[in-house]
């Protein structure tokens, strides 16, 4: 638990202060380990934040939310292998 | 067996509903024009305002300076005081010649705008985006023309709340912009912290230090030729684009809020 809130903690600090791929690394080691909704709270706030509002259009990938559809599949990705080793 | 299978639709039922948490979350934003993006952009840029000044306080103050890096640093001010002056005799010179031009072709801008803080680190955001402290209470609108003390323009405002706005930059990874350079129109690629690169054909002269403008801009300068690489087989030669000072030092910007 301990280290899933340290990994949780760096992401969403890094998310204002930090390069764009720490949030990155910490979405990819929570979903890895958990079922995280750390991770998707993380691309979300990271699209939220950096991305201009007015700049989604489904026709250019781009301007797609990348953070939050990479924490989906990230998540969902690792769910056969959570399940086959660690529950 | 019983525990093993109960673990398992659990974990897939608490997956299934933060899937579908986070895309109402995305929508109910789409749909509210981005009120949600606005409201949080507004809490980070407070949260790292406040963060920076913190930062700069400790640092002020001198807490964690050992000897050596004090010396370190002192070597460093008396190098950068000499580039400095040395720039300033020059920039002192190109003031005068610039003012004279602009009065020659009626070209001096009477912008109004206001210099304002940024708010978040340049390196934080994969999107080519950065966060100023003033919004829409101190006239900052959507499209307003962002530019670096020296002129040069490094973005423009895509998302305005109250107090705060996001910029996005004109040379962010893989935005393309239109630009002339030694008078042919060409298009550079940006790459982020305001370099960018383009293709011209080789015997277009280009040389080192040339200004590079873009109508996009309203003719303001967004850069300057860095580097020149051509071969004599090659028909083009790639242009690199610079600008004169290091964006992510950047601390204040002007933001113009009436176009020229």
């Amino acid at each position: 638990m301990i280290l899933r809130i340290t990994i949780a903690s760096i992401g969403f600090l890094s998310i204002l202060t930090g390069p764009w791929w720490v949030p990155l690394v910490c979405m990819i080691l929570l979903s890895a380990r958990w079922v995280a909704w750390e991770a998707l709270a993380i691309g979300l706030l990271m699209d939220f934040i950096w991305q201009g509002s007015g700049t989604f259009a489904i026709s250019s990938w781009h301007t797609w939310p990348l953070f939050t559809i990479v924490a989906i599949i990230l998540l969902w990705a690792f769910d056969p292998l959570r399940r086959r080793f660690l529950f | 067996m019983n525990l093993y299978r109960r673990t398992n639709t659990t974990a897939r039922r608490r997956l299934w509903a933060a899937t579908f948490l986070v895309v109402a979350i995305f929508l109910l934003d789409l749909a509210t024009q981005g009120l949600i993006r606005s409201a949080t952009q507004s809490a980070a840029a407070s949260l790292s305002g406040t963060g920076i000044k913190t930062f700069e306080a400790i640092k002020e103050s001198g807490i964690f300076r050992t000897r050596a890096s004090l010396a370190a640093e002192n070597e460093d001010l008396k190098a950068r005081l000499a580039t400095y002056e040395s720039q300033a005799l020059s920039f002192k010179a190109l003031k005068e010649e610039n003012k004279q031009l602009a009065e020659m072709a009626r070209l001096a801008h009477a912008d109004s705008g206001l210099t304002v803080s940024v708010v978040s680190a340049f390196r934080s955001s994969p999107y080519g985006t950065f966060l100023i402290g003033a919004g829409a209470d101190d006239g900052i609108t959507i499209g307003s023309l962002v530019l670096t003390d020296d002129g040069f323009v490094i973005g423009h405002v895509t998302d305005v709340s109250t107090r705060t706005a996001l910029v996005s930059e004109i040379l962010g990874p893989s935005k393309k912009i239109d630009a002339i350079v030694a008078g042919s129109a060409t298009v550079f690629t940006g790459s982020g912290g305001g370099n960018a690169r383009a293709q011209v054909p080789r015997d277009i002269e280009v040389s080192v230090g040339d200004r590079i403008t873009s109508q996009d801009t309203h003719a303001r300068t967004i850069g300057v030729v860095g580097k020149i690489e051509s071969s004599p087989a090659d028909a083009y030669s790639t242009v690199y684009m610079r600008l004169p000072q290091n964006i992510a030092t950047l601390r204040h910007v002007f933001v113009a809020t009436t176009a020229p």
